[in-house]
């Protein structure tokens, strides 16, 4: 196992070395035929000649490229991921909480999507063709049509403002100023974890509702799966209950699977929440990305790439160390 | 079971713990946005008395710069009204009344016969946050400051008339020698008259800062901190997140009854979409950047809101500029067609329809006091006229146009697809190019980079046809960033020239021929429509006022009911 720990964080370090290697080469070396040089690009559109001689200096930019990307890896070991002249402030100043921010609205949710779709799954998978099983693959179906970019405004709409209308889904079943969800806003875990909680509510299920109809699917079909192996029927011949195959025989074979979606998942969702961040007002990493677009804030731009990147190859490390875990066939195969 | 069981507490106690979380966050927000029963003092405002919080949003890029010399988008200087007391000012009044000047920190000024020397005298009370007094040392300074190119101010070009101006912004000399202090007064020596002068002296960049302030950008809010010299001050800044203002205790309310709430937050990064929604529920009290259409309209038509919506004529024109150094728009039929083919009322209709502005063929914005409705031309296409002046124009059709416009603002691209539907009888095959604004801003205003067309909103920085006329279409300076239409007809010259040291009805009457004479003459615009300012507000906020000079809420007439 633990030649298995090393070969993958080593495999982990090279990708993130090639991704930070793109990213220099994206907004160090490219940027420099598109018109301006970096040092003016990552100075701001209103720096003047003093400040982009400053940045020049500081960044190593009249130098040749292999020192340059040198220092630049220096300073990303360092944690420093620049410095945001838009802002004034270090990017890692700006992209820290947004992180944090994105993080919790992710990971909140995919306990959600989890907790949603693994009885519905499993029920499905065990009992095919019920009523039940047909409710859930409907609800499945749904769930994937629904465009994030839609079922956003739509959840503040209806979970977030009609309440305080008096109204629920339309109907006047409630006292006028009833707030159950906040229609926007964003309060960071430290300030206080019950607004932390409370302003993600609706942005968790949200997110996870798309997910959660993706999860169904693959648990109802991995389990039916599983149910029809013979190591299944000889348990349940032997005498094992419905819930003990569920969960000890079926569960441990299937969560592998699942892992690895889960993973993947994750990371693509810790960058591509935009949506969900745009229309719940969570100042997240793709809001902060937008808004260094919008003002041309290159560092912050790279530094949202770089964090995204290795937030992705971070997480697919985490799961290949956890699928080897849970599975020991792939523990010998990758340890050979 | 055990387990069972203390998940089942754990979920009980999370989902009350949540459920308090929404019941506090309800309360507080009732109290922040919509409780007006508690959240404020009652009936009218009294002078120095500052109390409750209104709560505000924006969206991400509505700031663009803090550093109160640099103040350049309209909600900065809806923002720099409130955090600054300029030697003059605007009253604070609604409609045209708001662009009268009113002394500032200092009186109104003593204007010498030739109108060439303005000398102003500091009144008592001017006093920045911090509890120092506003010296005519200070005010200097600030000139020089926002005069600086290290500064990099947008505005500095209007002050080229004082002496020494020209000098001091090429790096030619540390001192501009036509400004002169004394203890108490602080005097302007002008090269030439310059029939505008006073309400250049009340543009929100020449924000007093103490002696000594880095000739730098300085985007942390810090300046504004410390140094305040308006109703408000900031009390905290955190970039893209937050901005929280506070009522400036050191303010003298001599200096002009203004400030009557103790705390403005604002959060930025809000969806205006989502803005409306919460101030329909009380928990916002208004939103700064603009309405999106579809929220417009369907304010619009809910009669029970009426008395929260408040729409005011915008000095603003949004236009397509046409460069002048682009074939075939070079050839002056050319544009006239455009001006012909174009259906300004369907254009207008993508930003709202005339719930959100009025169609317009002008330049200077309907409304203003050197604006005279000519009627050049029509508001729906004329196509026989516009083919039969691309006929005269002698120009191989088709041909294919870059327009460029902003993709991050709703209305623009569906703007510039109508436009292009209109161009399209006349063989001129538009090719739209959004990008964020940011983005376009930099390629348009670039006369390298030879942008054939393009849309583009204009906002008056104050109300004199030179902010609009000279500004964007000056003929001596085709390459100048304003002057996207790279426009530079020397037979113009001597008229624009002329019209800036004019004064009062004879400026007027100059610039309202100038209009006409631009745009039936030579059409380096095809003007489209002058937009109107829309907002939605809570129903506790009293002392709503539209401030036009601004193009902003005045924050500093707002109370609670």
């Amino acid at each position: 196992m633990r030649r298995v720990l090393l070969r993958r964080l080593l495999g982990a370090l090279v990708q993130i070395l090639i991704v930070t290697l793109f990213a220099w080469f994206l907004f160090y070396v490219i940027a420099k035929v598109t018109g301006a040089t970096p040092a003016q690009r990552i100075a701001g559109k209103n720096a003047s000649r003093a400040q982009i001689e400053l940045v020049t200096r500081l960044l190593g930019l009249n130098k040749p490229y292999w020192q340059q990307y040198l220092i630049f890896m220096n300073h990303l070991i360092h944690g420093n991921l620049g410095f945001s002249y838009v802002q004034e402030r270090p990017v890692s100043a700006i992209i820290w909480p947004a992180t944090r921010a994105t993080g919790s609205l992710v990971i909140g949710a995919a306990v959600i999507w989890l907790l949603i779709a693994a009885p519905i799954g499993g029920y499905g998978g065990l009992r095919p063709r019920s009523i039940g099983d047909v409710v859930g693959r409907a609800a499945a179906i749904i769930g994937m049509s629904i465009p994030v970019f839609w079922l956003s405004p739509m959840m503040a709409y209806f979970l977030g403002y009609q309440p305080t209308q008096g109204e629920l889904f339309g109907l006047p079943v409630l006292p006028v100023g009833t707030s159950i969800f906040p229609i926007q806003g964003y309060t960071d875990f430290g300030t206080s974890p019950l607004q932390w909680a409370y302003h993600l509510l609706l942005p968790w299920i949200t997110l996870a509702i798309g997910f959660a109809a993706v999860y169904i699917r693959f648990i109802r079909t991995l389990t039916a799966e599983q149910l029809g192996e013979d190591y299944a029927r000889t348990a349940r011949a032997k005498g094992a209950s419905t819930r003990r195959v569920l969960l000890t025989h079926v569960g441990r074979n299937i969560a592998p699977t699942i892992t690895v979606l889960l993973g993947a998942d994750i990371a693509t969702a810790l960058t591509g929440v935009f949506f969900v961040e745009t229309v719940f007002g969570i100042p997240g990493l793709g809001y902060t990305g937008l808004s260094a677009i919008e003002n041309l804030d290159y560092p912050v731009i790279t530094g949202v790439i770089i964090v995204a990147a290795i937030i992705a190859v971070l997480a697919n490390t985490v799961v290949d160390l956890l699928h080897a875990v849970l599975d020991p066939r792939l523990r010998r195969v990758t340890a050979a | 079971m055990a387990r069972k069981r203390t998940s089942a507490l754990v979920a009980l106690a999370a989902v009350a713990a949540l459920l308090a979380a929404a019941c506090g966050s309800s309360s507080s927000n009732n109290n922040a946005g919509g409780g007006g029963a508690n959240g404020g003092s009652a009936g009218a405002p009294k002078a120095g008395v500052a109390t409750g919080t209104l709560t505000a949003a924006m969206s991400s890029g509505a700031i663009d710069t803090i550093d109160p010399n640099r103040w350049w988008f309209a909600v900065t200087w809806g923002l720099a009204n409130a955090l600054c007391t300029t030697l003059v000012r605007y009253a604070d009044k609604p409609g045209v009344g708001g662009t009268d000047i009113v002394p500032g920190t200092a009186s109104l000024p003593e204007i010498s016969d030739n109108g060439l020397l303005y000398t102003f005298t500091m009144r008592p009370g001017a006093k920045f946050s911090d509890g120092k007094p506003i010296t005519p040392a200070d005010v200097k300074y600030s000139f020089e400051r926002l005069m600086n190119p290290k500064v990099a101010t947008g505005t500095g070009g209007y002050f080229t008339d004082l002496i020494g101006a020209n000098a001091y912004m090429a790096g030619k000399s540390n001192d501009i020698g036509g400004i002169t202090t004394t203890a108490t007064t602080i005097s302007f020596r002008l090269s030439q008259a310059d029939g505008a002068f006073l309400y250049k002296t009340a543009l929100p960049t020449t924000c007093p800062v103490p002696v000594g302030t880095p000739m730098k950008p300085i985007e942390t809010g810090a300046l504004e901190m410390n140094y305040a010299s308006g109703p408000f001050k900031i009390a905290s800044y955190a970039p893209s997140r937050q901005l929280v203002l506070v009522f400036n205790k050191n303010y003298d309310q001599k200096l002009g009854v203004r400030g009557h709430v103790a705390k403005i937050v604002f959060t930025i990064g809000s969806q205006s979409t989502q803005s409306v929604l919460q101030i329909q529920a009380g928990q916002l009290d208004f939103q700064v950047s603009n309405l999106a259409t579809a929220d417009i309209i369907k304010l619009s038509q809910n009669k029970a809101l009426a008395g929260q919506v408040h729409d005011s004529p915008r000095p603003s024109l949004t236009y397509i500029f046409l460069n002048n150094e682009v074939p075939p728009l070079n050839n002056v039929d050319v544009r006239k067609a455009i001006n012909y083919a174009i259906n300004r009322t369907a254009i207008l209709a993508q930003w709202g329809g005339p719930l959100a502005g009025a169609p317009s063929d002008q330049i200077i914005p309907a409304g203003q006091s050197d604006y005279k409705q000519f009627n050049i031309y029509p508001n729906t296409p004329d196509l026989t006229k516009a083919k039969a002046l691309m006929k005269a124009a002698h120009v191989k059709l088709p041909v294919t146009l870059a327009l460029r416009t902003q993709n991050d603002t709703p209305g623009f691209i569906n703007m510039a697809q109508v436009i292009q539907a209109n161009l399209k009888p006349l063989g001129i095959n538009v090719q739209i190019v959004g990008t964020p604004n940011s983005v376009n801003s930099s390629f348009i205003s670039n006369y390298k980079a030879h942008v054939p067309m393009g849309i583009e909103p204009w906002s008056l920085d104050f109300p004199d046809g030179e902010a609009i006329i000279n500004t964007g279409l000056d003929p001596t300076q085709p390459n100048a960033p304003p002057n996207m239409a790279r426009w530079g007809d020397k037979a113009f010259i001597p008229a624009f020239n002329n019209v800036l040291g004019l004064q009062g009805s004879a400026r007027q009457t100059a610039y309202e021929n100038l209009d006409e004479q631009v745009m039936s003459q030579q059409a380096p615009y095809a003007p489209i429509f002058n937009p109107k300012w829309y907002d939605f507000v809570s129903k506790r906020l009293g002392g709503y006022v539209y401030s036009e000079a601004m193009d902003a809420i005045n924050y500093n007439t707002l109370y609670i009911k």
